[in-house]
């Protein structure tokens, strides 16, 4: 802010209060004058027909109060800042309040979390405390996709099961959470043809252990798989936890809603939007939100709900 | 009290009156939508124009323009006239203020279901309706302000005074805080000129000085003329009313950074904001003590007279409203108190108990006048509306009270491990009891509002004489009620 | 006996109110302006929307978000652990008008960009109660019936252009070929597509909701 804008605002704000104050005062000692000099009487009545008024003093209580008040408020002015650049003599800013809550608070609860610093992802799991507290951090920063106990939903993981698209492991359930993970299949559509992502839809539901509406194709379906799809999810549709991609060949649906599919040819139908447009699933990622340890915490107790 | 009126240019008055009573109806009848849209999440059934976001702009333009400012029209061209003892300076203009506001008010309840919204609180009407709004509002200030310069008593009468403070701060807060630049006429679109946190602080001007100057303004003017009229007594103290105005003008349009405490503005707009509030409780004071002190003595007639109890009842709330505000406003409090149904019910606590039920007291008081009627088709319907209301207004606030002060403790609650104890999704599970309460609050106001709308139908009985047809120049003689025998001629006359 | 008001001088009244209702304006309002003005552009926090999100933050308006979703984090440790860092005035200098709101019937979301999925968005503005349970939120289903034709974008930021140049000196703006293709980028997408990608965000670059939950980390 520039020196002129502060002054505008000293000013300015000085003055109103001050006018406010004097205009108000001077009225009342004008009116008691007036009373003096028998100029008017505090029974003076005036009348407009419909409406009439007494013209009776200013309550004093009501003067002072006001004065009180703009004490007050000069008051303020003079520890806080208010009054252009001027700081205060508190010299008080709302960051530094916030910077002095954030320590205080680091420092009040530093202690609690970190007898859980030196303890290992299995550790933590078998610990109940320790898992109280992953689960506390679950239900604030988990629960919206992967819903209540972990059990998932469309297009987030069960975390209860052994299925797991990136290694079950502890340190990969903790760098999963830490990093995030994004989940993303090119859509194929366009090099497929129709006709290319029917097959390919055939072979991919004979996979996984269902029966094709339409056998015929699975053959051809195979040979495409083999040529375009292996790259990703292994020639024996196995998948590959380094890079995410899931396992074809077990009945697990991350992208369909399988509670919604009464028979294949819907699971088909679903099957081929996702191949013929792709997949941009996303896991954010957690280390800007939660600190180290409380992911520790969290990976704990995402770890023991599969056991 | 004689209950002979004079004649004055009312047919504007008893148009505005009228009208005043069908909005406050529709914008009730959507607040309570809303209300049951919290309670029942899907009753909009997926029509989009039934759906919360957009509905709330309509609620809040119909109750505060709509209702309030039908009402602001009809009590302040009744009170210039009859405190003037003059007739509406220009016809004309009066009647193109009544009906430019009826469209004003129609075009609003198109578009903002529609979604066509600026975005900004309380000013969502999008720049075509601005426009005509303006263009309104000029009419009415060369109306309003003419008749106070025609009139026939030598002072201004301070309710007036007022009015006319709420008619300028309007025009100057629409002006300023609706400047965009338009980008369609169908659908009507426009950008705010303002940017981010500079359009946030103008729009905290705009919002808090329409509720301290505009609404607060129409509110005074109107305690001022009918709650002493109504209890046939004079002001207690002319000296005080006139001292709390200007305390107010100074001072009100401070405040618009309450509304943005602990947020992104600069710490010292913050402090103004903070410190103007609450030094703006004694003047607000001034108006409830000159209310109060003038009820002394009459409380008898309140008690015997429905349309008394409401604007004695909407005095109570200001007092209490002017209260909360500035306590609301303070730091320590606001950081709990700032986005929760604490707020939500600050302004209904303050619009519907305070302003709300003094103008339905003064309008009980106004239209059977306005109809040649020696008083309303029914008094106990006016009990009845009274009790409905005020049962019901307390539903309301009580619900979302306990809702606000518990999403506020909510939100802050810590685990003996420092993590947050209860998810955002946890806070609203808890207040969901409270908004079927308040739901039920709401459906007892408006049922009350039905039976307002009935009770000034039956009122309604054709006029037994009209105006005289020359009144828009004032040339026809004005009847004091002391002159019964010119008002005998004045009638034979028409 | 007459009060001591001037008696038919109502020329004053009108102009001592209007003089003195503008000083609370004239000593917040035009400072504060001032020196937003002065915003460098390490505070302004980068690029404005592009034509997609811009869509959708003009969907956001439409159905009234803002009524119950506030974008402005307070500086208490209870809603940066829940929300973000602070919200600073560089967060919003692109939006015309401001989103900060006044409610919180749903959370706030200055820095949800990035913190759910496209998938989720999808799910919860169509049927918000089957990722949130006990949500009030009401549905949004028509949204992704409703294909957008792109007509009104180019004009719309050569509009945002014009306030730039007035409100914020430092603040970037479109280029014209950015304004050219805006059509192509926006056209055959549909509203929920817009407003998705205006709440997604975008993380690398923030414009909109795109800002990283922590700025100082």
């Amino acid at each position: 802010m520039t020196e002129f804008w502060s002054v505008w605002i000293i000013v300015l704000t000085l003055g109103t209060l001050l006018i406010c104050a004097a205009l108000i005062g001077w009225d009342v000692k004008q009116m008691e004058e007036e009373i003096a000099n028998g100029q008017r009487s505090p029974d003076d009545f005036y009348d407009w027909g419909e409406v009439t008024a007494y013209d009776r003093p200013i309550p004093y209580g009501w003067l002072y109060s006001f004065y009180l008040c703009v004490f007050f408020a000069l008051g303020y002015f003079f520890f806080y800042p208010a009054l252009g650049r001027l700081p205060g003599v508190l010299h008080w800013t709302s960051e530094g309040q916030y910077a002095q809550e954030s320590t205080k608070h680091q420092a009040q609860y530093a202690e609690s979390l970190n007898r859980y610093a030196q303890m290992s992802v299995p550790e933590i799991a078998l610990n109940p405390e320790a898992r109280h507290i992953g689960h506390q951090v679950f239900l604030l920063y988990c629960q919206n996709c992967h819903q209540a106990g972990g059990l998932g939903t469309l297009h987030y993981p069960n975390l209860t099961d052994q299925d797991w698209l990136w290694g079950g492991s502890p340190e990969k359930i903790e760098e999963t959470i830490s990093q995030g993970r994004t989940g993303v299949m090119p859509a194929w559509g366009a090099l497929l043809g129709d006709r290319g992502v029917e097959e390919v839809t055939e072979y991919v539901v004979a996979l996984s252990g269902r029966f094709p509406t339409d056998p015929k194709k699975v053959g051809a379906g195979r040979a495409k798989f083999e040529e375009y799809c292996s790259f990703c999810h292994a020639m024996n549709g196995a998948g590959d936890t380094m890079l995410g991609v899931p396992n074809l060949t077990d009945d697990i649906w991350l992208h369909i809603d399988l509670e919604t599919i009464a028979n294949v040819s819907l699971l088909e139908t679903h099957l081929k939007r996702i191949i013929s447009k792709g997949l941009n699933n996303l896991m954010p990622a957690h280390w800007e939100m939660v600190d180290g340890v409380k992911i520790r915490l969290l990976a704990g107790y995402v770890y023991s709900l599969s056991d | 009290m004689t209950h002979t009126q004079p004649l004055y240019c009312d047919k504007v008055v008893r148009q505005f009156a009228v009208m005043a009573v069908v909005w406050g109806l529709v914008g009730m009848a959507i607040g309570v939508w809303l209300a049951a849209e919290l309670a029942f999440p899907t009753i909009n059934i997926d029509i989009p124009w039934l759906s919360f976001g957009r509905l709330r702009p309509l609620h809040t333009h119909l109750v505060i323009f709509a209702f309030g400012g039908c009402a602001l029209f009809a009590t302040s061209y009744h009170v210039a006239q009859s405190t003037g003892k003059v007739c509406l300076a220009n016809q004309g203009l009066a009647n193109f203020t009544f009906w430019g506001w009826q469209i004003v008010s129609i075009l609003a309840l198109i578009t903002l279901p529609l979604g066509m919204s600026s975005g900004k609180e309380y000013a969502e009407a999008e720049w075509p309706i601005d426009v005509l709004t303006t263009l309104v509002w000029l009419a009415y200030a060369v109306v309003f302000f003419k008749t106070l310069a025609r009139r026939e008593t030598l002072e201004l009468y301070v309710a007036n005074w007022f009015y006319g403070a709420a008619i300028l701060a309007f025009l100057v807060l629409h002006l300023f805080n609706n400047f965009a630049i338009p980008i369609s006429f169908w659908p009507m679109k426009s950008y705010s000129f303002y940017p981010g946190a500079v359009d946030a602080l103008t729009e905290g001007w705009y919002t808090h000085s329409l509720m301290g100057l505009f609404l607060t303004g129409g509110f005074l003017g109107t305690l001022y003329y009918f709650l002493p009229k109504g209890v046939d007594r004079p002001i207690y103290s002319y000296r005080l009313a006139q001292s709390h105005f200007w305390a107010m003008i100074f001072l009100i349009p401070w405040i618009g950074p309450q509304h943005l405490l602990h947020s992104a503005l600069p710490d010292w707009v913050q402090s103004l904001g903070m410190v103007f509030a609450l030094l703006l409780l004694v003047p607000f004071w001034g108006g409830v003590l000159n209310g109060f002190l003038t009820l002394s003595g009459s409380w008898p007639e309140v008690r015997k007279n429905p349309a008394l109890r409401f604007m004695a009842v909407g005095l109570s709330f200001y007092a209490f409203s002017t209260l909360e505000g500035p306590l609301l406003a303070v730091k320590t409090i606001n950081a709990s108190s700032h986005y929760t149904d604490w707020t939500v019910a600050h302004a209904h606590a303050g619009a519907m108990g305070s302003f709300f039920f003094l103008i339905i007291g003064a309008l009980y008081t106004l239209i059977p006048s306005l109809f040649r009627q020696e008083k309303m088709y029914s008094s106990r319907l006016i009990t009845v509306h009274f009790w409905l209301t005020l049962v019901g207004i307390m539903l309301h606030l009580m619900s979302l009270w306990s809702a606000g002060i518990m999403q506020s403790r909510m939100w802050y609650a810590m685990t003996s491990e420092g993590l947050l104890r209860y998810t955002f999704l946890d806070s609203v599970h808890a207040v969901q009891g409270f908004y079927w309460l308040g739901t039920v609050g709401g459906l007892m106001s408006l049922l009350g509002m039905c039976l307002m709308a009935y009770n000034v139908r039956r009122t309604a009985k054709p006029c037994v004489r009209s105006e005289s047809p020359k009144s828009s120049h004032g040339t026809h003689a004005v009847h004091t009620k002391h002159s019964t025998e010119a008002h005998a001629e004045a009638h034979a006359g028409h | 006996m007459q009060p001591t008001f001037p008696k038919k001088k109502i020329g004053w009244l009108i102009v001592s109110v209007l003089s003195v209702i503008n000083i609370g304006g004239l000593v917040e309002i035009t400072p504060f302006a001032a020196s937003f003005l002065g915003m460098t552009e390490a505070q302004i926090q980068g690029l404005p929307a592009d034509a997609l999100r811009i869509e959708g933050r003009d969907v956001y308006l439409r159905e009234g978000c803002g009524t119950c979703h506030t974008q402005m984090i307070r500086p208490f440790v209870a809603e940066t652990e829940r929300y973000g860092s602070p919200s600073v005035l560089g967060d919003s200098a692109y939006d015309h008008p401001a989103l900060f709101g006044s409610k919180r019937t749903g959370p706030d979301l200055a820095r949800i960009g990035g913190r759910y999925s496209e998938y989720w968005h999808q799910q919860h503005l169509r049927d918000p109660r089957s990722v949130s349970l006990g949500s009030v939120m009401p549905a949004y289903p028509w949204l992704q019936n409703t294909i957008m034709d792109g007509m009104q974008i180019a004009s719309k930021m050569r509009a945002m252009n014009t306030l730039f140049s007035y409100t914020c000196p430092k603040c970037k703006t479109y280029s014209e070929k950015e304004i050219q293709e805006s059509q192509g980028k926006v056209r055959g997408k549909t509203e929920e597509d817009a407003l998705i990608a205006y709440l997604y965000g975008d993380v690398d670059q923030p414009g909109g909701l795109g800002h990283r939950f922590s700025q100082k980390r």
